[in-house]
């Protein structure tokens, strides 16, 4: 009897799932490996690919520009993030325990920038950054400081640009995250640190970081899937600098719109294959490492 | 972990036993399809090539009857490119006969996919004599032997200037006067200084960098042996009069086809603007529709063969049509009529010769003050001089031109350029070359 | 709202605070402003010094010249079918397949979930181009269900799916259904499905968004206009180099692209940030 119901409990499960693991089989797992057997071959004819085994791989570190577009995706990644973590937790702590009225108004007002179109955003950004008659150089301008070409010159201003844009997106997100870890720290915990005499800097490092302590590595894994492969706001931006749209020196080449260049304009699939695998490889590392880390904190 | 560790070594093995999914394409010469047998061919171009094709369609149509021709716009050359690349790499959805830019012709050199019309029965060669040269062997093979596209139009290229602002600063304005007055580089950039000093935001020109560039836009990077050819005389002086724009503060360095660059087109505050004849249509077009009468055009300094942009026809392998398509190729871009009459509609320039001889090029456009525009670039597609073209062309120009941006914005050496530019360039397509110097094998 | 730090920061600090506050939010809101008032104006009077401050009247003239540019409208319903077609296959299938991970065993359930907790952590990029043959070989280039159908595979929805009903729904519900003898293929459906409302709502949200402002993907399968969404239409907007680009006349895309999301995530916040956040507050 026992067996008979277990069975038809499994052909129950097993149609339930179905639907979704035929389309994720198809659609997610079937690509993922099959880019993975890609990075191992070379496009000889539009028809024909030959396998050149670990070719591909071994040519990243000597290829200038994956070098570029690796560390400028990383220094977008670290500075944005340098911003946006400690940023948001600041503000979430402001809005949490700091005022009395109008968190709420905050809260959504500083969230507004997520559920925006991030073309829209770039296009907005565009204008604002525009050398002659932006307005931020017209503003510059009426102060007496010289215009700036944002990004022309050296290119020293794409990163800066679109780290801004990252952080004006992505700071509610984190903030709202922070402030749910927050309202679930029992108050109590404070009341009696209070009345040992602790001030608002022991509470601050004391409890509130320790308690967040798995909040942070959720947001630090989400940052690096998220982050690393940042696309939208550089191409969109730097669409008008040429066909692999970097921007001068390069300064905004990052390592998924690199990839797509190799890909659509040059027809390297099987390298473009062995930069994502790359990129993977480098996720999966990062994410294993901070979640270590946060082990590491529990047991001590 | 260690039982999905071998899940996916397993599952990664699989995968690329079923690569490629790329499988092999079908056989040359295969799916000729016959003119006598109603055929349905599928087109695919950019904007306005359909404003292009419906121009001429009537013509073609009384022609071959049977034939009718399914037009599909991509939105843009990329688009269309990438659209391309996809439906032949899944063999579905390949269009009968399709445009190709000329940035994107190297890679169809390179890799393949389109049907060589030298071959019997197309015999695309018997045209050869009646194509501007440079045209001709952009879309042959290395070896000679083999053509994969057949020529569109092309971008012969001149300065644009604005006959104003050169009377402000107290020069003549018509082209024969201007021609003369920017017979060298040298009096381009001492026009340029004077014309600057007319006011605050006025610039000479655009961005100095297109000097050097359309030297080398999509050809002279290499020789016909694929050695890099870049150090030499030439170079040194393109460069160095771009850096001078760029120094003494003549050029606006504003990025091509961005809003400032439109706004600076269209209210004055540039005065030239190196391009190609296309570009007239698009400034009459719509950048700088009210300015009628205010641009005129004389040739390049000093090297008046000059080309940028163009675009072929091709027909895919794996088209089912050849035949017909062949025929629709020829009518459009063969025919002296059909490509005046496109020129007329969409100003794409015939890089077809004898498409030259029409009235047509010796009348006078209004909104470059009547000046003989047509003659013009007609001319200077047919001046002396040559310049290579190889299938590295492409890789070579992106990392040329990022190469000349950083030259112009840091203020680097010449020497430290060139060799930047080399290695950039080796760099860039070293995959291509090694492949390509195997096929020449 | 904890105020147990806040009352020992007293009247002045917490003035220096909200002062603080509105700053930022001013730095918050301005891109919005400007976007608003660009597309009032015409391209020449946006780049005029001094730029305009407020809002224009040429707003109707704009209008005009975008839907010269990108039928809008049919980018936005295109946009509006894809985001709620995906959105609602994304909701059965998850939701179904979380239940099953939550409620029952069978053979290959701990595999397969954690090939699912895999391919979360891979960037979309790694897919790209193998997916990029697949929709050639269905067909599916340029048509929009190449949007729909994938987009319902979503690993994280059935993930989060499995955790929410693990967490909030007890199993003896399960029992009971069968004591009432309820067939064992509708108990989800009867029994389950309607305590999920809150989770569905969350996860809606999220997917709705993420289809809505999605551009890469569309980018590459979408090649004509009449199927472009949205972000393709705007990016179009911008560098189309047959019509121009006219700042006035892409703010104003940008604006009305972005205008619906912001009526709906301003009248109700609270679900949206709940949706929005939903991976991180359960792990």
């Amino acid at each position: 009897m026992a067996s008979i119901t277990k069975r038809r409990e499994c052909s129950i499960a097993y149609l339930y799932i179905l639907p979704f693991f035929l389309l994720f089989f198809i659609f997610g797992v079937f690509p993922i490996f099959n880019s993975l057997g890609l990075s191992f071959t070379r496009q000889i004819t539009i028809g024909t690919t030959k396998f050149v085994g670990l070719r591909n791989y071994a040519r990243l570190f000597s290829d200038e520009l994956f070098v570029k577009a690796l560390t400028n995706t990383l220094i977008i990644w670290l500075t944005a993030h340098a911003v946006v973590i400690p940023g948001s937790f600041l503000l979430a702590f402001a809005l949490h325990h700091m005022i009395e009225k109008g968190s709420g108004f905050y809260r959504t007002l500083f969230f507004t920038p997520v559920v925006t179109s991030s073309v829209a955003i770039s296009l907005v950004f565009l204008t604002i950054f525009g050398k002659q008659f932006g307005i931020l150089n017209q503003f510059l301008n009426s102060l007496g400081i010289p215009i700036i070409d944002w990004f022309g010159g050296r290119g020293q201003y794409i990163k800066p640009i679109i780290v801004t844009i990252f952080v004006w997106k992505w700071l509610g997100y984190d903030m709202v995250i922070f402030l749910a870890g927050m309202q679930g720290i029992d108050p109590t915990y404070y009341e009696c640190a209070r009345v040992e005499g602790a001030g608002v800097g022991t509470l601050l490092t004391k409890i509130t970081i320790p308690l967040l302590k798995p909040i942070i590595v959720f947001i630090l894994i989400m940052s690096f899937i998220g982050g690393l492969q940042i696309f939208d706001e550089p191409y969109i931006l730097l669409s008008k600098t040429g066909e692999m749209g970097a921007g001068t020196n390069y300064a905004g080449l990052v390592l998924s719109r690199y990839l797509y260049y190799l890909a659509f304009s040059r027809w390297n699939f099987g390298y473009a294959s062995s930069i994502a695998y790359f990129l993977v490889a480098f996720i999966v590392a990062l994410s294993a490492l901070s979640k270590r880390l946060m082990k590491e904190d529990k047991s001590a | 972990m260690k039982r999905m560790l071998r899940l996916i070594v397993l599952a990664a093995l699989f995968a690329s036993a079923v690569n490629p999914v790329w499988s092999a394409g079908s056989a040359e010469d295969e799916g000729l399809g016959s003119l006598q047998e109603p055929a349905a061919l599928t087109f695919w171009g950019w904007p306005t090539a359909d404003a292009a094709v419906a121009a001429v369609i009537d013509g073609f149509k009384a022609r071959y009857p049977k034939i009718s021709v399914d037009v599909v716009m991509k939105t843009g050359t990329n688009e269309l490119r990438d659209a391309l690349t996809t439906a032949m790499a899944a063999h579905s959805g390949v269009p009968d006969v399709t445009m190709i830019e000329i940035k994107d012709i190297d890679k169809f050199m390179i890799y393949g996919g389109l049907q060589d019309i030298g071959r019997k029965p197309f015999n695309a060669g018997q045209y050869e004599k009646d194509f501007v040269p440079y045209k001709w062997k952009q879309c042959t093979t290395l070896d000679g032997e083999g053509i994969l596209a057949f020529p569109w139009d092309i971008g012969p290229s001149s300065v644009f200037y604005r006959r104003d602002l050169l009377e402000k600063a107290g020069y003549p304005s018509d082209p024969e006067s201007v021609a003369e007055l920017l017979s060298t580089w040298d009096d381009f950039i001492e026009v340029g200084r004077k014309v600057c000093a007319l006011g605050d935001k006025i610039w000479w020109t655009d961005n100095a960098a297109q000097i050097p560039y359309i030297y080398y836009s999509h050809k002279n990077f290499f020789t016909e042996d694929l050695e890099l050819n870049i150090e030499n005389p030439k170079t040194r002086q393109v460069l160095e009069v771009a850096a001078t724009l760029r120094h003494e503060g003549l050029d606006a360095q504003m990025g091509l086809w961005t809003e400032e660059w439109y706004q600076g087109l269209a209210n004055g505050s540039v005065a030239t603007t190196i391009m190609g004849c296309w570009f007239g249509g698009f400034l009459k077009g719509w950048i700088a529709a009210d300015s009628k009468g205010e641009w005129g055009i004389v040739p390049i300094p000093e090297d008046p063969l000059q080309n940028y942009g163009g675009s072929f026809l091709a027909i895919p392998q794996e088209s089912k049509n050849k035949l017909a398509a062949w025929a629709f190729i020829e009518y459009i871009c063969a025919d002296a009529d059909a490509q005046n009459t496109i020129l007329k509609t969409v100003d794409w320039f015939p890089a077809y010769i004898p498409a030259y001889s029409d009235a047509l090029y010796d009348e006078g456009d209004p909104y470059f003050g009547g000046q003989k525009t047509r003659r013009v670039w007609a001319d200077i597609a047919q001046s002396q001089g040559a310049f290579v073209t190889t299938a590295l062309d492409a890789g070579a120009e992106a990392a040329f031109t990022a190469e000349l941006a950083k030259f112009l914005d840091q203020d680097l050496s010449i020497d430290k350029t060139i060799s930047n530019m080399e290695s950039a360039i080796e760099n860039q397509v070293a995959e291509e070359k090694e492949l390509l110097l195997e096929i020449m094998k | 709202m904890s105020t147990t730090i806040a009352s020992g920061i007293g009247k002045p600090g917490r003035a220096v605070i909200h002062i603080l506050l509105a700053i930022l939010g001013i730095l918050f809101v301005f891109p919005f402003y400007w976007m608003f008032l660009q597309s009032t104006h015409t391209s020449l009077e946006i780049l005029k010094t001094p730029p305009p401050l407020f809002f224009g009247r040429s707003l109707v003239e704009n209008y005009l010249a975008m839907m010269d540019v990108i039928p809008f409208w049919r980018s936005f319903c295109n946009s509006l079918f894809v985001s709620l077609t995906t959105t609602a296959f994304s909701l059965l299938f998850c939701s179904m397949g979380g239940f099953a991970f939550a409620m029952y065993s069978f053979p290959g359930k701990e595999i397969l979930f954690n090939i699912l907790l895999l391919t979360m952590m891979l960037p979309w990029i790694v897919s790209l181009i193998p997916w990029f043959i697949i929709m050639s070989r269905l067909g599916w280039i340029d048509k929009l269900i190449a949007l729909i159908i994938p987009g319902a595979a979503n690993a994280f929805g059935i993930f989060w799916m499995r955790q929410y009903i693990g967490g909030h729904v007890p199993k003896d519900l399960l029992f009971a259904a069968r004591i009432d003898g309820c067939p064992e293929g509708l108990i989800f459906f009867r029994v389950f499905l309607p305590l999920l409302t809150p989770a569905l709502g969350a996860l809606g949200i999220l997917n709705f968004l993420n289809s809505w402002n999605n551009f890469f993907f569309p980018m590459v399968v979408l090649q004509t206009k009449e199927k472009f969404t949205i972000p393709l239409a705007l990016r179009y907007l911008n560098a189309d180099p047959y019509k121009g680009m006219d700042f006035g006349v892409t703010m104003l895309g940008a604006s009305m692209a972005v205008i619906p999301i912001l009526i709906v995530f301003w009248a109700a916040s609270r679900q949206f940030i709940s949706g929005l956040t939903t991976g991180a507050l359960k792990e």
